[in-house]
């Protein structure tokens, strides 16, 4: 096999590669809206003071969760597979369940300010998968 | 035996597979259309190349719906992703040796290859 062969077949796989990788750049956009969606309704906690409150933040957690859900399954690419969503995603649910069901009621309060940083803390899963994302896709 | 095209993998090295790796090297799992226009081959073609892979261990496919329509995905194995870097580091020792040592001419030394990436998980 001549090298110029060899080089085209390369260059071919890399612009092929570069293709694919722009076809996943949802992913790390997404995994960071995640990210903050999480601090938000996490920093919202300590106000909901009403069952209507509660109601609200209900819906709209579930709402998020069904619209990323639906949004996701129709890309064509994608940078994580199944398996790899639970690298990050156990964590999560074990920060989330731990700072909001004993953590946050316990020692916080209603400090909202507390809540939101308690809010970054158990969202640092999905910002570490975001980052890793984005560099995988940047090329 | 140390010419590095004796490390080429003989089920990797067509056109159509070389590529289909390489777009599944770069990324987590990628969806059986996308691949076919990325790749501007036909479904058919794509198929008989998928299922060389698959038997060979390189390739998992996996079957799912979005709503009411059948979708298949594709990924690299461990074992996929390993002859895939294996066989990349064989093409481009090919291609930074020496033209002269083909040829016996004097030449220049050939570019060195596109820089593949391999997105392992």
């Amino acid at each position: 096999m001549m090298p110029e062969d060899t080089s085209s077949m390369l260059e071919r796989a890399a612009s092929v590669q570069a293709r694919i990788r722009q076809g996943g750049r949802w992913y790390p956009a997404m995994m960071t809206v995640y990210a903050v969606v999480t601090v938000a309704l996490v920093t919202w906690l300590p106000l909901v003071r009403s069952n209507w409150a509660g109601v609200a933040f209900a819906v709209v957690a579930v709402a998020w969760a069904v619209v990323i859900f639906a949004w996701k399954r129709g890309k064509g690419v994608r940078p994580a597979r199944s398996r790899d969503t639970r690298r990050w995603l156990i964590p999560w649910v074990v920060l989330y369940s731990t700072g909001v069901f004993w953590f946050g009621p316990t020692y916080l309060g209603r400090a909202v300010g507390w809540w939101a940083l308690m809010g970054v803390v158990v969202a640092s899963p999905a910002f570490v998968e975001a980052t890793r994302a984005w560099l995988r896709v940047r090329r | 035996m140390t010419h590095p095209r004796h490390r080429l993998n003989s089920r990797i090295h067509t056109p159509v597979r070389f590529s289909l790796m390489a777009a599944l090297a770069a990324t987590g799992e990628a969806e059986f259309k996308v691949l076919r226009d990325t790749l501007e081959v036909s479904e058919s073609l794509l198929s008989q190349h998928i299922r060389v892979l698959e038997d060979a261990g390189y390739v998992h496919v996996r079957k799912g719906y979005v709503g009411k329509r059948p979708r298949t995905w594709l990924s690299l194995t461990p074992e996929g992703n390993a002859a895939f870097g294996e066989h990349c580091a064989a093409l481009r020792a090919i291609t930074t040796t020496s033209v002269t040592s083909f040829s016996g001419q004097a030449g220049t030394e050939m570019p060195a290859a596109a820089d593949l990436r391999r997105d392992g998980a």
